[in-house]
């Protein structure tokens, strides 16, 4: 018979960790020792609807945060505020503390463009400008200064480009328009986009849920590399994804942060009923 | 159904929840029938029927069978659905509560094909030890077989405890043994059998001790030999 270390069976103390079901404060680790971004408390309001509850994440340095829940549970919404994107929606109404390396990004004297630079966003369709790859990639750093001269923005271009693993496919045809790209292309177009403008964090809003599972894995490969220098949160409906790709996952539910956890853990062992119901197919 | 306290709610795709009962239903069936594999074991060993000991040896055939339809059934699962939680723990846990089952009821099979050291000169303390080891064996699995189907991860734990017992009466079945061989060279042949009937039975409470840690690891996710805090 084996036995541990001690010779002992451990004291059982199976499910004494789990969640009541009907408890909806945030179980697991919300909370990082070095973050790069922390929320607290923050509600979001459409007129009276209340989307977000009172959710505190932090979002780490170098890590991919993956937001996982069912249509609806306020997780596109959330990661909306990280870079005030729900500021132009009429009725909408953010409140709580969202700090990006400890200043306040909804303090009244910041400029929501460049916050919008350091905190990037790849949509859920690519959206490229109707313009040439160049212009595409170069539009950001002209707007916001970065470079001096066509020299230097040509550098940038071919350094954002190879960082979102496009620059061998377009090297050779940068002044074709952006939009005849393949839509796995289009989406790394946009990747190197938000990459030009030097950000610090780059939020994805379901950003495969348009590509075969080849560009798919195209873009789950970039962010995987895209980790070494950027913290990303990644909205996704595949659980298998966010499995794939993030280090930590959340699971939002009805407005509520249920549970966060390192992802293997809660892909395999969650603390909260409702994270199970939802990530066997148990959800309704 | 599995886990029933524990997993209320059934799966929206109906398809996924029947895959997951009829693996259920495979691994289940495999238990009821290692289970009359070691009630017959015990049958043998008392009456030494040379005709109980054969169907013993060819019954191990229908545990083989259903090992590898629950091999078939959880690649099927882990292919198409992708478990997840629970699900994943015990998909991947069936799979190694079958191999552990089919090792057990190969050990009582190969008590079937050492029926013929047992004689009249046999000790009838060494087949009392033999008796009271597959005895406990089976109290064993039959409450593996509940704390399977209600996840309990406490009667898991009770039930790996039990095999401190079958333990003992090997190393008392030892013993008694080593008098018995020692008496005279002619009993070495009949005791190097009986030496190998002791041993299966000890074995069949290791592999029973494995499966209960995979009835508690589906339970609680957590493994029984390690504390969750530890990596």
């Amino acid at each position: 018979m084996l036995q541990n270390e001690s010779g002992a069976v451990p004291v059982l103390a199976a499910g004494a960790r789990r969640r009541d079901r009907e408890d909806r404060r945030t179980v697991g680790s919300p909370l990082v020792a070095d973050p790069r971004m922390t929320c607290r408390n923050v509600d979001v309001y459409y007129g009276e609807k209340h989307a977000v509850r009172g959710v505190s994440l932090d979002i780490a340095k170098n890590e991919v945060l993956a937001l996982i829940g069912p249509s609806g549970c306020g997780k596109s919404t959330f990661i909306r505020c990280l870079n005030r994107m729900n500021d132009p929606i009429e009725g909408c109404r953010v409140t709580g503390d969202i700090r990006l390396d400890g200043a306040d990004i909804y303090d009244s004297g910041v400029d929501v463009v460049p916050l919008r630079a350091q905190v990037g966003m790849v949509f859920q369709k690519p959206n490229p400008f109707p313009k040439s790859i160049w212009h595409n990639v170069a539009y950001g750093p002209k707007i916001h200064g970065l470079a001096a001269d066509r020299y230097e923005l040509d550098g940038i271009v071919e350094n954002s480009l190879r960082r979102a693993g496009l620059w061998e496919e377009v090297k050779d045809r940068l002044d074709q328009p952006g939009t005849a790209l393949s839509g796995g292309q289009q989406q790394r177009l946009c990747i190197a986009r938000a990459l030009a403008v030097e950000p610090e964090i780059i939020l994805m809003d379901e950003p495969c849920s348009a590509l075969d599972p080849i560009a798919t894995a195209h873009i789950e490969n970039l962010i995987d590399e895209l980790r070494a220098n950027y913290s990303i949160v990644i909205v996704t409906h595949s659980m298998q994804q966010a499995s794939r790709v993030s280090q930590r996952t959340a699971y939002f539910h009805l407005g509520d942060l249920i549970e966060v956890g390192r992802t293997e853990i809660v892909f395999t062992n969650p603390l909260h009923p409702l994270t199970e119901d939802y990530i066997t197919g148990r959800f309704g | 159904m599995l886990g029933e306290r524990i997993m209320q709610k059934e799966h929206t795709v109906k398809t996924y929840e029947a895959e997951i009962r009829e693996l259920n239903a495979a691994v289940l069936e495999m238990a009821r029938r290692t289970m009359g594999q070691l009630e017959m074991a015990v049958r043998v060993i008392e009456s030494r029927d040379a005709g109980l000991a054969a169907r013993l040896v060819s019954g191990d055939q229908g545990v083989d069978a259903l090992e590898m339809e629950v091999d078939a059934l959880t690649v099927r699962l882990l292919a198409t659905r992708q478990p997840m939680a629970t699900d994943l723990r015990m998909t991947v846990s069936v799979l190694r509560i079958a191999a552990e089952l089919e090792r057990i009821a190969d050990y009582a099979a190969g008590m079937g094909k050492l029926v013929h050291c047992l004689d009249g000169e046999t000790p009838v303390e060494l087949i009392r030890l033999l008796r009271e080891m597959l005895d406990i064996a089976i109290g064993m699995l039959s409450d593996l077989v509940v704390a399977y189907q209600e996840l309990d991860p406490g009667l898991a734990v009770a039930v790996w405890r039990r095999d401190e017992g079958i333990d003992r009466l090997y190393g008392d079945f030892l013993n008694q043994l080593q008098l018995f061989m020692s008496r005279s060279p002619d009993r070495v042949p009949s005791g190097t059998g009986l030496l190998l009937m002791g041993r299966h039975s000890e074995r069949i409470g290791d592999h029973l001790t494995n499966i209960a840690e995979n009835i508690y690891f589906i339970a609680t996710g957590e493994n029984l030999l390690r504390p969750a805090n530890e990596p």
